[in-house]
């Protein structure tokens, strides 16, 4: 039924001949549809390390220790439920979905006491470094005139625990949802030059729509590159992504980063009993984690026949959302693995960082992303949120419960699309969202 | 544990014998029967509850085995109650080709997560050699008394390794955690008579031996003929929509499970913690029983533990009216897989530590390379039938 003769006519083949035709709860968990069976095998490993709760060590069991000291989450999968989006945290309870991020202005190591991310857990006899609570406020926005509709804007408290010493007094902090993961492989197989080709930081064709690119300095090979990955565009690649959210989301070392992440208040006060100085996972492990994660393959449009989603599509375009979730990209003839090369992809993202206004930004700069400026978000796999996590959370912190409200909070270069899409009738309105449930 | 293993081999045997014959009569036939598939689903309904029924009446017999163990507690007694819990897995695992499709084992509210989740994390039941005083057994401060209703509360509760019940918790009570090259996890029997916390211990094996009972009531239950129940709906389905059930279990535990959860995870990680029944030794029984559920389903043929047999139409049936050279091909395998989970060497502990390009490491993987290929044939063979079926879960 989709035979590669209709390649070009089949707009649901969102990852070319990678996409997997599944709309359940596992939806995001697929291995690329045209994966070899070495490959796949990668996969089962790695998804293993990527589910399982790792352990303090020294412990009994030895392939998954080493969790801490400091820490936010003991998996991977805890806060990518089944390789989806993390939960925001509420007024009742903390979730791990959602870590906080620190950063003090002029100072890229972040705070001198507390680093550049929250521990909210820590190992039996260490102190964890904190935790955030938050409160929501309704805020009512207009729509086309005559309809309004309520808004959340979150507040939140940082509790900083005063063990390790108190941090800079200009400590900012901002929150990180985690992200789904599909078809990240296929973004990293996206040549530089094509993304580069969509930036445009000084807005030379006036539309509104910068385009910048982020460059950070990749770990392996001490050189600035351009950063694809998390919300800040501040990841170079799967590899440097990994380590890190292993380094400072689980205190997991690893061959990029062999050390843990401690500040020199913190190096004094806890003791590493270390039996060895190996990384906590070592090179083979880890490289399966990532060709797990570059394998998870892109699910299928849906629907694409169904008139109102048409109808989405063209909207879409017309009201400029596609200038930064550009639909259309192509995987280079270099790639991590074979199945990644030459694909077709629909992705609905640029990769570029884009100044999303003052009511989004947290004033936490990431390199050469600005407090207010965010990558743009890929949308494939979107309309499964609801199916695979059981909820529909967007946007960085998680505080669009719809859509439509993450629609609603663009700000910034975002702003003409946003009041023309609140200018659209309701059933409009409905088409773009049914479009976007769509992909 | 030596009888069942030569039923295996005969049983393997018989299989290739007779495939060969069913092929060759059925070679003419060109249209798929699809007739044929109300009478298919119907015998593994039967084997379905068979098996279920035969999984009950051996976890009966350990239930009483462990009972006489705990009300006298010697070392014979130990070793009696370890070699039920043995006989108990057989028909059991050969009932994990039911998994996967949502059925009464694993629908939303099913009691697979009660009665075989694994690897445990052992220090969340009972004290292990770096902590004497762990697990829920020793905690009396947070759990003054073991029920039920806390054993199922505490199951998989922050973090799918908590494992507080089902044969893997019953299997750890019994051996204790295995730190011999050469043989299973060697609790003492004191454990439950002199050691701290031996009546705590003793509740706690109860209980959990209790609960797995009442699980495996509820599956035999659920596919009990003339009854309101799943197997009721699932008989009277539309056939193919069971038989691609059917074929995802098979396809499922073959490839996804077995292949890669169960076998390539535990060789690559080289970690014990990865192997299936770690502590008692018997993971080889966990593969060897699992292809011979699939062989049951494949063939419509079921060996039950009292030796009396259940033969009807079989998948295989209906694949050889739709493609009688992956038929064929399908036999070699499932018999190929089945020679060689006997052929790894054991235990599967130390085999899966063994160095790449060793004989032991050759025939792991070729073990894994024979089923990822079974479940590959079970995708085309579903495809020819007309129903899709994926390799990995769908939910």
């Amino acid at each position: 039924m989709h035979s590669s003769l209709f390649a070009e006519s089949n707009t649901d083949l969102s990852g070319g001949k990678t996409t997997v035709f599944n709309s359940g709860p596992n939806a995001f968990g697929m291995p690329l549809a045209n994966i070899s069976r070495t490959n796949r095998r990668a996969h089962v490993v790695g998804n293993s390390f990527f589910n399982k709760n790792w352990v303090f060590s020294p412990s009994s069991t030895t392939a998954r220790d080493g969790l801490g000291p400091l820490f936010h989450a003991r998996s991977c999968s805890s806060c990518h439920i089944r390789d989806g989006r993390g939960a925001p945290t509420n007024e009742q309870s903390t979730s791990v979905g959602l870590l906080f991020r620190l950063s003090v202005p002029g100072k890229p190591t972040g705070d001198p006491v507390l680093g550049v991310q929250l521990a909210i857990n820590a190992a039996p006899g260490i102190e964890p470094e904190g935790v955030v609570h938050v409160s929501y406020e309704e805020q009512v926005v207009g729509l086309d005139n005559l309809q309004t509709t309520s808004l959340r804007k979150p507040k939140y408290d940082l509790v900083v625990n005063d063990h390790y010493g108190t941090p800079h007094p200009k400590i900012k902090f901002g929150p990180r949802i985690a992200q789904q993961l599909v078809g990240l492989g296929l973004l990293e197989a996206v040549p530089e030059k094509i993304i580069l080709d969509f930036a445009d930081p000084n807005d030379e064709d006036e539309n509104g729509i910068s385009g910048k690119a982020n460059y950070i300095i990749n770990p392996e090979t001490k050189q600035r590159e351009l950063g694809r990955f998390g919300w800040k565009a501040n990841q170079v690649n799967l590899r440097t992504q990994t380590a890190s959210a292993f380094l400072r989301d689980m205190g997991i070392t690893s061959p990029i980063h062999p050390v843990e992440d401690f500040t020199i208040p913190q190096k004094a006060k806890i003791k590493i009993n270390s039996t060895n100085d190996q990384p906590d996972i070592d090179q083979s492990k880890f490289q399966r984690v990532v060709t797990y994660l570059r394998t998870l393959a892109p699910p299928a449009q849906r629907n694409t026949d169904n008139p109102s989603v048409k109808r989405g599509d063209l909207l879409f375009n017309k009201i400029g959302c596609a200038n930064c979730h550009i639909p259309n990209l192509k995987t280079g003839s270099v790639a991590a693995i074979d199945e990644l090369k030459n694909q077709n992809i629909r992705p609905y993202t640029d990769l570029l960082l884009h100044d999303m206004g003052k009511h989004l930004a947290d004033g936490i700069s990431d390199s050469m992303a600005s407090g207010s400026e965010w990558r743009t978000p890929p949308l494939w796999g979107i309309g499964l949120t609801k199916t695979v996590n059981g909820n529909s959370f967007f946007l960085h912190d998680g505080r669009a419960r719809s859509i439509e409200e993450a629609i609603l909070w663009h700000g910034g270069e975002g702003s003409v699309s946003r009041k023309e899409y609140s200018s659209l009738s309701t059933k409009e309105r409905q088409d773009v969202l049914n479009f976007i449930n769509s992909l | 544990m030596i009888k069942y293993t030569l039923i295996v081999l005969i049983f393997a045997a018989s299989l290739a014998s007779c495939s060969n014959k069913k092929t060759s009569e059925q070679n003419d036939k060109t249209v798929p029967a699809e007739d044929a598939l109300p009478n298919i689903v119907l015998n593994y309904a039967n084997i379905v509850h068979a098996s279920y029924s035969d999984s009950l009446e051996l976890a009966k017999s350990m239930m009483t085995k462990i009972q006489s163990f705990l009300e006298s507690p010697t070392e014979k007694g130990f070793e009696e109650a370890k070699e039920s819990w043995i006989n108990s897995r057989f028909p059991y695992l050969q009932t994990e080709v039911y998994r996967f499709y949502g059925g009464p084992i694993d629908d939303e509210d099913g009691p697979e997560g009660l009665l075989n989740a694994w690897p445990m994390d052992e220090a969340y039941v009972d004290y292990v050699k770096e902590s004497p005083e762990s697990g829920i057994i020793n905690n009396t401060k947070d759990y003054p008394e073991i029920t039920k209703d806390l054993l199922i509360s505490l199951n998989e509760k922050e973090g799918e390794e908590n494992i507080s019940c089902g044969y893997h918790a019953v299997e750890f009570l019994l051996w204790g955690q295995d730190f011999n090259a050469n043989g299973p996890g060697n609790r003492p029997f004191t454990d439950y008579t002199t050691a701290a916390n031996a009546d705590r211990r003793k509740k706690f094996l109860m209980v959990t031996v209790d609960l797995l009972i009442e699980n495996l009531e509820s599956l035999v239950n659920d596919w009990a003929p003339d009854q309101k129940n799943y197997r009721e709906s699932f008989v009277n389905s539309q056939p193919k929509d069971s038989f691609q059930k059917i074929l995802l279990g098979m396809t499922l535990l073959s490839g996804f499970e077995l292949a890669g959860e169960r076998i390539l995870v535990a060789y690559e990680s080289k970690a014990q913690e990865d192997e299936h029944s770690c502590f008692s030794d018997t993971t080889h029984n966990d593969a060897i029983y699992d292809i011979i559920g699939i062989k049951n389903v494949w063939t419509g043929k079921y060996t039950r533990a009292d030796g009396s047999v259940i033969d009807g139409p079989g998948v295989r049936d209906f694949s050889s009216s739709v493609d009688a050279e992956l038929t064929e091909k399908i036999d070699t395998s499932l018999s190929s897989a089945l020679k060689k989970s006997m052929e790894v060497p054991r235990p599967f502990d130390q085999a899966i530590l063994a160095e790449e390009g060793s004989a032991t490491s050759k025939s792991i993987i070729s073990l894994i390379e024979e089923l990822e290929s079974t479940a590959d044939s079970f995708v085309v063979m579903a495809e020819k039938s007309g129903v899709k079926v994926s390799r990995e879960p769908e939910e």
